[in-house]
This record gives structure tokens, sequence and C-alpha cells, in this order.
């Protein structure tokens, strides 16, 4: 009885939400979470519209007409997104540069890809904005993520930091290239490189870099509570406005991009054990976005 | 129409598929299981948070100030005197005291307590970790029982070695210099399963100081090696293990060291006899060969963010031997001198002196009588006079020689588990629990073994109610069982100006056990292998007794100071005003003649201290100290040491082409009462050979800038300046 009940009252959601106005976006996701969830709901705000929701269990996509674009959340949404025929343009969204750069030659033209991971200029201006002495920023990469680094050199060149860079070959060398960096930088900014910055390798990293008052920023959110200083990343109301953004512009085909909207986190107890000054969180991310406001 | 959000709930809760452990795949994205690395009990306090005043020599310093040993790196610390006795023998003490006793500074090697359970003193060339090993020195300056126990009294010296976990590759250095420096240095890095290790083998030598006389060599050269297995392993994300074994053998030159009882008489006064002739022949060498075991563990869990526990293991063991063969007149068996001894050892004293000048003419009552003058009684006279009949009889005799060592074995065990607990933002709480147990031993200084046990219990309490004050309370109580029961406790205040400049006032208490050497010594010669005029049973006629009852010094003191870090100029300032006093002290020296220690001396210190050190780029580093010292000690030994004005200076610059540049200064205006000043210069190149694999070629030139002797008159040198030459090769 209680079943039948339960039934009937998505039946009657279902219908609600069904006549969908043919610029609706649909949202694929990989499963249900907070974060999706939080995500969703952030994006209908900014959107000012609802949105409809679709997970990978589904077998195929909707009728495409109905849809002027297709955010897919992830990885897993991304791939199951890749297998369908439909050409409705479409965001991967919650997906790392490490992730989509290989893949990035082989994308359809429909498809265009916002970012997750922190975008390298503006980990450098945080550092700045955290030691306004920062002469040598320093970045370990793998093999796998070298390409990387152009990226985080033109950023550095731009905003007059020597960017010093050591590159892993393999967990055995981490320590004594980690060392040998920290030695001619002033601090130590975290890649989107998961074969150096993984829960295995984080407590040389961290200890090392600690046990020489040098500072670890980024490589994302999660890494702040276990010891690194700060880092700039995005909330789901900062991706969803971003992706909103995006649409907004009309999404430009192929592209892929940071997200435009971000905050920051830090670790007040670590910045206070090191003697360096924190100031709270938003007040570092109103600086940032002023930073990039500025030509 | 539903909202969009619940619209969005509703798809989700009804449409999708049934949930799953399945999430966004990505490891950044996802619930990363990251452990809390830099946990809120695993960060250190900044240095505006110590209760006190901290000094942290890092590697940085430690290399570009091109020191040898330790001690020497103490130079950079604000109210720290350096001085040697014996030539190779090194003190430090801050502020002052009895250079020659080196005994009111806590000192510790990651953990292990170096500082000696029978002698309180540090055997500084014994200590098994070659500097290039060191990751920092921190020195707490000031009284610190509270935290370490007692000795802490003055201050603690925290030796931190390099962790294993640290890639060092292979290393192999060697230096050579003027005054016989020959150190050599080889060291490698390897992992095994869930571990890594390093394994150093280090040697250093060197021949001390100079004699006035050109060409005669001062006996104090030493030469010793050093072996350093160091291991750290992973048990889990919560645990590691940290293990530690080491060893040295030092050995070192002495001279002599036995005082005659009755001395070659001066030539000039009288006609000399063939006992005068043979006993100023007898000269041998009293060389040591020490040599220190160690083993140690220490276990880290950190049970969650907010709560670790760690247990410190160790065990060492430290043989000195020194033995030679002593030679003196028959006159020390016989019972008129035990009589005067047992009833006025002064009165001995100037008996044997007097017998160094008298001719026969001399009238040994009332030489007695002048210069003991209230203490004199008849008795003493006439056991005087009957001493020096005794010597006229052996005036042509052979002396008597016999076998003396000053061999001591020093051992210690220790376990320590240390708890440390954030309760909330406002209140972090650290305590433990230690046990302890000491012995030495040794046939001439204590006829046997002395051992202690030490129990001791800590706390410290940090506690933020505002962001603008900090307050931390902490105390130990210690029980000893040769000493008793002692509190110590501190308590310190800071009030934040803004996060990074603090003002501080700290009150602490603290306290100094008397060693096993000045309370429980039972010090006399067994006559072994006697040969000469030896009476049956021979019996020396002197022993030291430690009075068994002696009581802590105990120390009061405050501090009132400043710490600001200018961070946009890279400046940190460490401002210090401090009044300590210590009372009950122990001033006495204790020689086998003399040995009655007390607690009747006093001193007090007050003063200033200044730290600076200002990073001006990254090619830049100044760093100024400077230390007021002002003292008023009631016993004369306590008078000598300190200086009014001493301090250093340095500046390190990095130049291109892989060349570095460090130029020191040292001054002291009065270390123990001669004047020092040195200025150091080391110049590096460093050639990159591969992306791996480095040489390094360093001259370090040190030139005294005055031509007094360092703290005491025999530590000269020939040349005002001494350079040597190390070659690094890494790989």
């Amino acid at each position: 009885m209680k079943a039948l009940r339960l039934l009937f009252a998505c039946l009657i959601l279902v219908l609600t939400i069904q006549p969908a106005r043919a610029d609706q976006a649909l949202v694929v996701l990989p499963t249900q979470s907070s974060l999706t969830t939080a995500f969703v709901s952030e994006l209908q705000a900014a959107l000012g519209t609802p949105v409809e929701v679709i997970t990978t269990a589904t077998a195929t996509l909707p009728p495409e007409a109905r849809y002027q674009y297709i955010i897919t959340m992830g990885q897993d949404a991304l791939d199951w997104r890749l297998r369908q025929r439909a050409q409705s343009r479409t965001l991967a969204t919650y997906i790392t540069s490490e992730y989509w750069h290989p893949r990035s030659q082989t994308a359809p033209p429909w498809l265009s890809a916002l970012y997750a991971d922190p975008e390298p200029a503006r980990q450098l201006q945080l550092s700045r904005l955290l030691a306004p002495r920062l002469d040598r920023a320093g970045i370990l990469l793998s093999r796998d993520s070298r390409w990387q680094r152009a990226r985080w050199q033109a950023a550095a060149d731009q905003q007059g930091i020597t960017l010093t860079i050591a590159e892993v070959d393999g967990p055995d060398d981490l320590s004594r290239q980690l060392l040998g960096l920290l030695g001619r930088s002033d601090i130590l900014l975290g890649t989107d490189d998961s074969s150096i910055y993984n829960a295995d390798n984080l407590k040389t990293i961290l200890l090392t870099s600690y046990s020489r008052n040098k500072v670890l920023i980024g490589p994302s959110a999660p890494f702040i509570d276990a010891g690194s200083l700060s880092t700039t990343y995005s909330s789901p109301q900062d991706m969803a406005r971003s992706v909103a953004y995006l649409l907004e512009q009309g999404l430009p085909p192929q592209t892929t991009s940071y997200p435009r909207y971000f905050s920051v986190l830090s670790n007040a107890q670590v910045a206070r054990s090191l003697g360096i000054p924190l100031p709270d969180d938003a007040t570092l991310a109103r600086r940032l976005a002023e930073l990039e406001q500025e030509p | 129409m539903l909202k969009p959000r619940l619209a969005a709930t509703a798809v989700l809760f009804c449409c999708s598929a049934p949930l799953s452990a399945q999430s966004l795949n990505d490891p950044l994205l996802d619930d990363l299981q990251l452990p809390t690395v830099l946990s809120a009990t695993r960060l250190k306090q900044s240095p505006a948070e110590v209760p006190g005043s901290m000094t942290v020599i890092d590697r940085q310093l430690i290399r570009a100030s091109g020191a040898r040993d330790i001690p020497e790196l103490m130079r950079l610390v604000p109210g720290m005197m350096v001085g040697y006795r014996s030539g190779n023998q090194m003190n430090v003490n801050l502020h002052g005291t009895n250079i020659s006793e080196a005994r009111r500074m806590q000192v510790l090697v990651d953990g292990r307590s170096v500082y000696r359970p029978g002698f309180a003193t540090v055997e500084w060339s014994a200590i098994p970790l070659a500097i290039e090993d060191i990751e920092h020195i921190e020195v707490f300056r000031g009284p610190n029982t509270a935290a370490y126990g007692a000795n802490a009294l003055m201050g603690v010296i925290n030796i931190v070695s390099r962790h294993p976990r640290d890639y060092s590759g292979t290393t192999l250095k060697y230096t050579a210099g003027k005054r016989g420096v020959r150190d050599w240095y080889g060291s490698q890095h390897f992992s095994l399963v869930d571990s890594d290790w390093r394994l150093s083998l280090s040697g250093a030598a060197d021949d001390g100081f100079d004699l006035l006389e050109p060409g005669v060599d001062y006996r104090d050269s030493r030469r010793l090696e050093r072996i350093n297995l160091s291991g750290a392993f992973t048990i889990n994300s919560q645990q590691t293990l940290e293990l530690q074994l080491a060893a040295s053998q030092a050995r070192q030159q002495y001279y002599y060291d036995y005082e005659p009882f009755l001395k070659p008489l001066r030539p000039s006064r009288d006609t000399l006899g063939a006992y005068d002739y043979a006993v100023a022949a007898h000269q041998p060498d009293s060389d040591s060969e020490i040599s220190d075991y160690s083993i140690q563990g220490l276990w880290k869990n950190d049970i969650n963010p907010n709560h670790s526990l760690q247990v410190l293991a160790y065990a060492q063991q430290m043989n000195r031997e020194q033995a030679w063969r002593a030679c003196d007149s028959p006159v020390v068996f016989i019972d008129e001198l035990k009589q005067l001894y047992a009833l006025n050892p002064t009165a001995a004293r100037r008996v044997s002196r007097f017998l160094e000048y008298a001719d026969a003419a001399y009238d040994m009552r009332t030489a007695m009588q002048i210069s003991l003058a209230d203490e004199y009684t008849h008795q003493l006279g006439d056991l005087g006079e009957a001493i020096k009949q005794a010597r006229s009889t052996y005036r042509n005799s052979a002396p008597v020689c016999w076998d003396i060592d000053h061999n001591l074995e020093e051992s210690r065990i220790h376990l320590e588990v240390q708890d440390t607990l954030r309760l909330n933002d406002q209140l972090r709480l650290m305590s433990g629990l230690s046990y302890r147990y000491d012995r030495a031993t040794s046939e001439t200084l204590f006829a046997g073994t002395v051992d202690n046990y030490i129990l001791q219990g800590f706390a410290n309490i940090e506690y933020r109610p505002h962001d603008r004050w900090l307050f931390q309370f902490g105390g130990m109580l210690e029980d000893d069982q040769l000493i008793g029961t002692s509190f110590s406790p501190r308590i310190a205040g800071h009030f934040f100006i803004n996060p990074l400049h603090s003002v501080r006032a700290v009150y602490s208490e603290a306290v100094r056990s008397p060693d096993m050497y000045e309370n429980n010594a039972h010090w006399t010669y067994p006559i072994k292998n006697a040969s000469g005029p030896v009476p049956p049973n021979p019996v020396y006629y002197a022993t030291g007794i430690g009075p068994g009852d002696l009581e802590q010094e105990r120390m009061r003191a405050v501090e009132l100071g400043y710490h600001g870090n200018f961070h946009r100029q890279g400046l940190a300032l460490d401002l210090r005003l401090f009044h300590e006093r210590i009372d009950n002290m122990n001033s006495e020296p204790l020689k086998i003649t003399d040995f009655y220690p007390n607690n009747d001396s006093r001193v007090e210190f007050r003063g200033a201290e200044a730290e600076i050190d200002w990073r001006l780029g990254y090619a830049d580093r100044l760093r100024l100290t400077y230390a007021h010292i002002v003292f008023d000690a009631s016993n004369n030994l306590d008078q000598r040491l300190t200086p009014r004005h001493s301090g250093s200076a340095g500046w390190i610059h990095e130049w291109p082409a892989g060349f570095t540049s460090s130029l020191f200064y040292y001054g002291a205006d009065e270390l123990n009462e001669r004047r020092f000043e040195r200025a150091d210069l080391r110049l590096e190149k460093r050639f990159e050979l591969s992306a791996n694999s480095a040489l390094s070629l360093a001259l370090t030139w040190q030139q005294r800038l005055d031509d007094e002797a360092l703290t005491w008159d025999e530590n000269l040198y020939d040349s005002q300046s001494q350079y040597y030459l190390s070659a690094e090769l890494s790989f």
C-alpha cells in the first residue's frame, strides 16, 4: 500500500515537470549525491529555469530536440554521453584537465568542457597574495602531466614569477625531486596529477615541505584539510554560475575552459603555525576576482 | 508547478537507478580519503606563540657557518657561551655560571637526552650524529623544566636529525685543513618495504690548540668515528615508527691527570732528592677513549586529527676508558696524613703546598698557624710536623707508583608516553608520563655503581580565549629516587597585536637535580699493581664523598618578550628582557682533596636579548643576534664566564653560477674574562654534474680579530687564522 502511494506521488511529480520547453537544459548525472543535488539546484537558480535530470542508468537520451544543451557531470556521465549518437551541444563539467586533456583531440565538435581543477594562473595569483615576496614557485610534474608545463609557464611568465619544475619518475623518485625542488622554490604549487597528489604520497609531500617551512598551494579543495595551505576551487554554486555564464554566451563549441566563478579554501591552522598572515577566504576570493577583472 | 529544487530532487529520487557506490569517478572530486597530515596535534607552535624564547638554527645556517661541531653553532644563539677546557672539552652555557661545569642545560638528540647521568655534562664530541645529518637545532633560551624535567634549568638544546624519509641519495664528503682538521662523511639512503633508511658513517680529527712555545703541540687533539642508522616505517596512514641506532668512538688526548700530594720540591729552595727527580719525570699521558651507543624508537599514532599519542623509548650506554699510572710519595699512605685530611682537608692541602716550597729549616707549625688562622689547632700542627718528618724519611726513596683510572660507564633507559589532544579551537592539551633509569659505574669515582629512578608526569595547556590572547600553563611533577619530589610550573601569556606580532610574559620555575657525582661520589684511588716502597695494605689518604643530601638548584625566571614577523619584508624579530635567579646552587669545584658540594651559592642574571633574521630575497639572508647580560654571583667561580656584550652577525648570499658566500662575525667582550672576536668566511661553489648529481667545493676561513686565548690561557693558536677545505659529492 505504502509502495503504491509512493509510486503515485512520483507519477504526479514526473507529470508535473514533463512539459519541458525546447530551450531547457538536460543534466546527466552519474548518480545521485549531495554534490550533484547541490549542483542541479544551483544550476536551476542560476539559469532561472528548471532543468531536466537523468542519470547514466538511463539507456538512451530522450528525444534530443527537447534540449538546447546537455550538461554532463563528471567522467562517467561524459563517457555515457559520448556513447550517444545525438548531436546536441554538450558541456562536460566536473572533469579534470588530467582526465580530459589526452582525450580532447578526439572530441566531437558538439562538445565543450569546463574543468573542475583550479586554474593555474589563479593558483599563482593566490600564492602571490599569500606570499607577497614570492619569487620562485615550484611544481612537480610526471610524464603524464608534462603537457601542463606550458600552461603553468605561461601563467608564471605573465605574473613575473619564476617557475621551477621537477619531473617525478615514479613513486620512488618523489622524495628526491621534491627535496631538490623545495630547495629552489619559495612555495610548492599542487598540479592536477593524481599520480603525484594522492593519499599515498601526501604525507611525504606535506611533511617534507612543512619541515622546510614551505607551503603547498592546491592542488584541490580536499587537500586543504590534509594540510595544504590554500586553494581556489569551484563550489557547486560557482560551477553552476560558470555553466550558466557559458550557456548565456551561447556555449562556444569545442572549447575547454576553467570556471569563471570560484571560491577560496584555506587552512588557518597551517598558516598560523608557519607564521603566514591569512586573510579570510571570502576576502581572498574577492581580491582574486578583482585582479582578474583588471586589464 | 514545483519549485525547481524540489523537482530535481524528485526526479532523482524517483527515476535514478538504485543508489550505488558509484561516484564521480575522479580522485579530485570524489570524497578523497585523505589523511589529515598536518593535524592540529602535529603542527608546531609558530614562533609568536612559543612560551619563551626560541632560536632555530636551520640547515642553511648550519651549512653556511661551516661549523664542524654543534657547540660552534651555538655561537649563533644569543646569550650562549661556548668555551673549551683542557683544549678538547667543549662547554656550552647559557648566560653564565661556571664554564668548566656546563651542567645546567638539557641537550636532546631527537628527544634522547645526551645530558649524562653520572657527570652532569654533555660529551659533545661523542654525540653519534654528524653535523651533515642535522635538520635543525632548536634552542629554548630560558628555563624549561616544565616541559623537559630537571636539568632543563637554563635552557634546552634540541637537535633534530634529518628524517630518513628525505631522500639523500649517496653523499661523500671530505674536509681537510690547518690544525690537523681531517673530517669525513659518507651516507646512503635506501628504501625497503614501507620504510626509508639512511646509513651514515663519519669521522673527525683535529689537533686542537697550539702551545705558546712554537713547535710544541698542546696535547688536546681528538679523533672520532661515528655510525648512525636511521629508519622510518609507515605502519599505516595513522601510525609511524622511527628507529635510530647510533654509536661513536672518540679518542681525546689529555695530560697526566694526577696531582701528587708531595710535589717535587721547587729547585731553588733546597737540595733535590731522588724522589723529586723521579716524580718530576713521571708524566705519562692520560688520554681517554669514549664509546657511546644508543638505540631509540619513536612510535607515533595519529588517532584522529585532534588527538595523537606517541611513545618514545631509548637505551644508551657511554663508556669512558682513561687509565694511566700515577706516582706519589709513600707519605700518602701514612696515618698522620689520613688523620689530618679527616680533620681538615684544607690543612692537608696547605701542608702539601708548604712541602713544595719548604726547606728543612721551615717551621711547619708556624706556617699552618698563619694560613689556617682560627681553624688552627695544635693537633693539626703536630700532624703537619709529622708529615714533614715523614717526607724527609722518603726523600731519597723511589716514589710509589700504581695503576689509576677514571673509567666510567654510564647508562640510561627512558620510556615516555605523550598525548596531545585538541579539545576545540580554544583548548589544546599536551600531557605525558615518563620513566627513566640512570646508572653510573666507576670503581674510582663511585666505588661501584650508583643508580637512580626518575618518574615524571607533565602537562601543558594552551588556552586561547580570544584571537588576541593565548595562555599556556605547564607543569612537571618529578620524583627522583635520589633527590626527592619536585614540581616545576610555568605560566605564559601572549597578547597578539596581530596574528604575527605578539607580546609575551612568562614566569617559570625550574630545578636542577645534583648529579650522581656531586651527591653520591665516593672518589678515591684504589692502589693496584703498586711498585716502589709500598706499605702493606695501602689505603689512599683522601676520599671525596658526596653528601647524599644535596638539594636541587632552584631557578625562578621572568621574561617579557616581543616576537614580530614582518611577512612582507621577510623579517623576523625577537626581543626579550629577562631576570633569572638561581638559588641553592652548588658552585664548589669538586676535587678529590676538596670535595665539599653544597647548596650555598646563588646567581642572578638580568639582561636583554635580540635576534633578527631577515631574508631580503631568496638570494640574501641577514642575521643578527645580541645579548646584554648583567650578573650577580655569590661564588667567584661563577663570576668569570659572562660577557656583558655578546652577539653575532651573519650574511649569506647566493651568487650566480652556483656560488654561495657566507660571512659571520662572533663577538664577546669578556668571554671567561677574555675578549673574543672572530670573523668567518665561507665560499662554496656547486657544480651540477648531471640532473641528479652535484659536486660542492667549499673553503671556510676563520680569522680571530684579537690575540686572546679562547676562554682559558692555554687555548691559544700559533696563528690567528684557520682554514679548511671541503669537497662534497652527492648522487
